[in-house]
């Protein structure tokens, strides 16, 4: 146990030099107080994976609604920061210096040339991001126009709520905040609150949240912030530019530092959301940071049977690994790519579940080696065939690293950081016989021995009773799922086949019609029909790809769970085993005690002693495995739910783009109906 | 024992103005309470025909027919569709057009329908006419219906699922009656509009007289149906004096194959939306079946679950929605006119008929005897003149019907087009209503 743990602070060790290699590289005047605030990380990792689903989400409201909104909200945020600079830099800095420096955050093409690409995304994600908080309002009122369109629902009333519940938690904020600089920023954040962030209707969250930053980050960020503005004038800036964006409750916290304002962004997020998580999350990992991992490229190497798939994988990491370098190790670099072969990821699977398995951490389960599709790649000349079975293990791939990032002990993992950061791997040999179907396969043995095993084991703990049997009844609860879900993608599959035959046979009818208008009509229609045949089939592969693969991933990690159950349950038998040892070596001594075989009580004694060590340690392994699982069991929770309603959500839009798609079409066709005679 | 099957009223693109939600939910409560639509179902399955029918009607005889504009006579409604024992009986609505007052009202089954039209086909000179084609024959057995089910849903079955499931897949299908209906009803209107054969007296009875007229066994069918076309096959090939009437030979062959395909593929479509509906209502019960679990992440997932599982029945509305209005609009004139093409070609085989008997006269006219040679001149001359006489019918009556052709196309696709919009529209805005749900939904727990 004691060895496993190693590593993490060992890195932390190594963190201070790493840090400052960063620091030659990227370091901009502004960014020395970021150490200050370490714990706030505490939260980060998790929430790249949702950035970027809800940047997707939100991809296609912007298209409805968000463009404009956008538009002028960026263009406000320059203005506002310019005026914000000015009036804020006044009191808390000499005039002199922010004045010259105002360029900085705007253009940030001032600053070093290697930060410049991570600062880009950073802004990206900000602007991405802004809407995020707002969620729920977001969709409200980009609903609310549309319906108005459609149907006349009037949504005012709605959105004059919201109005009233931004400038509640507006009127209570400043109470918290120190009045000169506060009284200076709310008349700029106003008019952004009417265009973009209509609070969200959930007063409650709203209220704990307001409630929980002061508490926890409250106090430390104002005094932190006189500091820092005092010492680099740049921090003005930058913090103007996270405000008018963020939510009341986050300014709190960005001030202190200018790098932190995509961290901050995030944990607002966070906490609007899911306040539970980030708080989950704080607890139970003092150290995680993000990485935006993408496996890439994917392409066939060789010839015939010795063919093989390789894929790229680029990591990026978000670009906050510099504040937290005293306690993470950092890249060397902020991006990497490798090139990975298939076997490579199971070995690093293999390597993960040898070192964490054990102590009852549950690994994100392995892809499964398809032998099937492989000798069809192997075999097909052009990749048409397979591109389809190459893009779902790609994004197979992708999914397992991800799911190890997001890991606050995996990610550290030397092996991971290898297998990301390495441009040479090691070949695994054992995992190339050793199939992921065979791993399975394996599992499930293990699976079915184990609730065996279990029934020989007197559950002393209820929780782990009540979890093993609530975690049966999930992994059946999603088989049933998945399989409906598979079914509906053949449905759907088919009916995008029905369509375009119907296409076909409109071209056919359109060909022999001797009305000009009437064949005009239906050849349009049989495009029409085409490009719906194209809808179905991208729903059908988001049916697959969010929905089915989904599920599957969770089926796998429930795999991996009931493993790490096993786990302990077999370090519970060690446990009871050195103790039944235990008790006959007492025996044993009992015996030469009356016996007077004086000689070998000593002998026995030792043995006693000996095995008592056992015991303890059988204990505490016990003890610990079953403390580490709890941890897994909570995250794998957190996640699951998280997972699940991004994934939902972005699914549900998924089918309003549908929708959207068949109206345009129809829209489209209709006039050339109405044209026909 | 009487038992009264309903059916129900599927056509929502009528609804314009009503609330998308009460238009969905409404036709999601029509399993359950068949009675209460009853009154509004003919009424709404009605209408469109009654649309679709005043364009032709009105529309197509005075450009056609200058001399003598055809009025038709009645307005014919296929109301209801009731199974009196193994019989389905039709109740039929019949008002005169000039005097709106007289209204009659007859019951009818399918072999009343045949009489009449054994009776229009025998007792007018249908040489040059399109004999609007009598829909075959609706199957009310336990049997077909199956078939027919297996057949929407496909034979195979869904892999990944236990056969228990796989037979699960009922689809909903709409009471079969009320595409009889429809077609029956179609059929009815073509008829009394029809110039020539909307003016028979059979017709008039059939609407009119409470009575079914005698029926007499019709064995015909099968038989000559058989060696009719057997003759086409042989005849067809048979060239053509007049440019326009081969050319029309040659298309019709051509697009009623075409047209046959093309309503077997788009009844594919419909099958498939339907499949589609079905996969989604399973999912949607799955994700429901899930919510026994009853703590922690659990309840938050089920939450999610609960409010996905009523998108998914929201999708499956609209899906299940599409696919009716599917059927009922360009699905009813690709079938209609898979039908009523066949009729055509008839048509064109009577007169190719005629036309061969005239040459055949004429030859018979050059190898004449001279003791023979006058009557086979007068047998020539009366093949001469039936023929021409129907080449002169079957132009009009071409005419009259590929116009009437276009303007139900035309009718049909402008309403597809507009149905699909619609419940697009619909879907998307009950779908819009879930994410915002599924946003606001409170995600957070506490673990255990």
């Amino acid at each position: 146990m004691a060895d496993d743990r190693e590593p993490p602070p060992l890195f932390d060790d190594e963190k201070p030099d790493k840090k400052e290699d960063e620091d030659d590289l990227f370091a901009t005047p502004n960014e020395a107080p970021k150490e200050e605030i370490k714990d706030e990380p505490a939260s980060l990792p998790t929430e790249p994976a949702q950035d970027k689903a809800s940047e997707d989400l939100f991809a296609a409201d912007d298209d409805l609604f968000g463009e404009a909104v956008k538009e002028v909200d960026t263009s406000k945020l320059r203005r506002k920061l310019t005026e914000d600079v000015d009036d804020l830099s006044p009191p808390l800095t000499p005039l002199e210096e922010p004045k010259p420096l105002i360029p900085t955050p705007a253009d940030s093409s001032k600053a070093p040339p290697k930060k410049e690409p991570p600062k880009e995304k950073v802004k990206k994600y900000s602007q991405a991001k802004e809407p995020k908080p707002l969620i729920p309002t977001q969709a409200d009122s980009s609903k609310a126009p549309k319906k108005d369109a459609s149907e006349n629902k009037n949504p005012p009333p709605k959105e004059e709520a919201k109005k009233k519940e931004d400038s509640q938690t507006k009127e209570a904020k400043p109470s918290k905040k120190e009045p000169a600089s506060m009284a200076k920023e709310q008349p700029p954040l106003k008019p952004m609150k009417v265009s973009v962030d209509l609070h969200p209707p959930k007063p409650g969250e709203g209220e704990e949240v307001d409630l929980d930053s002061p508490e926890t980050e409250g106090p430390s960020s104002p005094a932190k912030m006189e500091p820092d503005s005092d010492s680099s004038p740049l921090e003005a800036p930058p913090m103007a530019e996270v405000l008018p964006p963020a939510k009341p409750v986050i300014e709190e916290k960005p001030k202190p530092t200018p790098a932190p304002r995509k961290p901050s962004m995030e944990k607002s997020k966070e906490e609007v959301g899911y306040t539970s998580f980030a708080q989950i999350e704080e607890e139970e990992s003092g150290d995680q940071f993000a990485l935006d991992i993408k496996v890439h490229d994917p392409g066939k190497i060789g010839d015939g049977m010795g063919a093989y798939m390789s894929y790229k994988v680029t990591t990026q990491c978000l670009d906050f690994g510099e504040e937290k370098k005293t306690s993470i190790p950092a890249f060397r670099r902020p991006s990497m790519t490798v090139t990975r072969r298939f076997s490579d990821f199971l070995g690093l699977h293999e390597k993960l579940s040898q070192k964490h398995t054990h102590i009852g951490r549950i690994v994100p389960p392995a892809p499964e080696k398809s032998v099937v599709g492989m000798t069809k790649i192997k075999m097909s000349k052009e990749d048409t065939s397979s591109t389809e079975f190459v893009e779902k293990r790609r994004a197979l791939l992708e999914r397992f690293l991800q799911r190890i990032s997001l890991h606050p002990v995996l990610q550290m993992d030397p092996d991971f950081r290898d297998f990301l950061e390495q441009d040479e791997l090691p070949r695994a040999t054992s995992t190339s016989a050793v199939s992921g179907a065979g791993v399975l396969r394996l599992i499930k043995g293990v699976g079915d021995t184990f609730s065996k095993v279990t029934i020989k084991m007197d559950e002393s703990d209820q929780w782990f009773e009540e979890k093993q049997n609530q975690v049966e009844a999930l992994d059946q609860q999603l088989k049933k799922l998945h399989a409906s879900v598979e079914a509906l993608v053949t449905y759907r599959k088919e009916l995008g086949i029905s369509t375009s035959a119907f296409a076909k046979s409109t071209a056919m009818l359109s060909n022999s019609e001797e009305h000009t208008a009437l064949s005009r009509a239906l050849s349009q229609l049989a495009e029409v029909e085409e490009k719906i045949e194209l809808v179905h089939l991208e729903q059908a592969d988001n049916d697959f790809f969010l929905l089915s693969e989904l599920l599957k991933d969770y089926i796998g990690i429930i795999q991996a769970i009931r493993v790490v159950f096993h786990e302990r349950v077999k370090s519970f038998h060690n446990w009871q085993n050195a103790q039944q040892n235990l008790a006959k070596k007492r025996e044993q001594e009992a015996k030469f005690k009356q016996t007077g075989k004086t000689d070998k009580i000593a002998q026995a004694q030792e043995e006693i002693r000996e095995w008592e060590g056992k015991v303890e340690k059988g204990r505490e392994d016990f003890e610990e495995i079953s403390k580490t699982i709890r941890t897994e069991i909570r995250r794998f929770e957190t996640n699951r739910v998280k997972d699940f309603r991004n994934i939902i959500i972005k699914y549900m839009e998924t089918l309003m783009n549908s929708q959207q798609q068949l109206i345009k079409y129809w829209e489209g066709f209709l006039p050339e109906a109405k044209a026909i005679a | 024992m009487r038992s009264v099957v309903l059916y129900r009223s599927v056509i929502a693109q009528e609804g314009e103005d009503q609330d998308v939600t009460s238009r969905l939910t409404s036709s999601k409560m029509d399993n359950a309470t068949d009675e209460t639509n009853t009154n509004g179902t003919a009424d709404v399955s009605d209408s469109p025909e009654a649309d679709q029918d005043t364009p032709e009607s009105s529309g197509l005889p005075e450009p056609t027919l200058p001399p003598k504009p055809f009025e038709p006579v009645f307005t014919v409604k296929v109301t209801d569709a009731a199974k009196d024992g193994e019989v389905v009986k039709y109740s039929l609505k019949t008002a005169k057009i000039k005097s709106e007052s007289e209204e009659y009202k007859v019951v009818r089954q399918y072999e009343d329908f045949e009489w009449l039209e054994h009776c229009l086909i025998t007792q007018n000179d249908i040489g040059g006419i399109i004999v609007p084609p009598l829909p075959p024959k609706p199957s009310t057995t336990a049997q077909s219906a199956e078939a027919r089910s297996k057949k929407q849903l496909g034979n195979k079955k869904r892999h990944g699922s236990d056969d228990e499931e796989g037979n699960d897949i009922k689809l909903v299908v709409g009471d079969e009656f009320e595409k009889d209906c429809r077609s029956l009803e179609k059929y009815l209107q073509l008829v009394v509009t029809h110039p020539i054969l909307g003016q028979d007296e059979s017709i008039t009875k059939f609407l009119t007289v409470r009575e079914a007229p005698t029926r007499a066994k019709l064995k015909k069918s099968i038989f000559s149906n058989l060696s009719k076309s057997l003759g086409e096959a042989r005849k067809g090939g048979h060239k053509d004096v007049n440019e326009f009437f081969q050319k029309e030979r040659d298309t019709v062959n051509e697009v009623s194959l075409q047209m046959k395909e093309a309503k077997e593929n788009y009844m594919k479509i419909v099958y498939g939306e339907q499949r589609v509906a079905v996969g989604l209502s399973h999912l949607s019960t799955a994700l429901h079946l899930g919510g026994q679990l009853q703590e922690g992440a659990d309840v938050v997932v089920n939450k999610l679950f609960t409010q996905f599982s009523e998108g998914l029945e929201d999708a499956k509305q609209g899906l299940e929605v599409m696919a009716v209005n599917d059927e009922n609009t360009l699905g009813f004139s690709l079938d209609l006119y898979s039908r009523y093409l066949e009729a055509e070609k008839e048509m064109l085989y009577r007169r190719t008929c005629k036309m061969m008997e005239f040459e055949a006269a004429t030859k018979a006219v050059e190898k004449a005897k001279p003791q023979k040679r006058q009557m086979a001149e007068a047998a020539r001359d009366k093949a001469e003149k039936e023929f021409e006489d129907i080449s002169k019918a079957a132009e009009k009556e071409l005419k009259n019907f590929h116009h009437q052709r276009v303007l139900t196309f035309q009718d049909s696709l402008v309403r597809h087009a507009d149905a699909k919009i619609k419940a697009a529209r619909d879907t998307y805005a009950l779908l819009t209503k879930c994410v915002t749900a599924l946003k606001t939904l409170d995600t957070n727990f506490k673990p255990l």
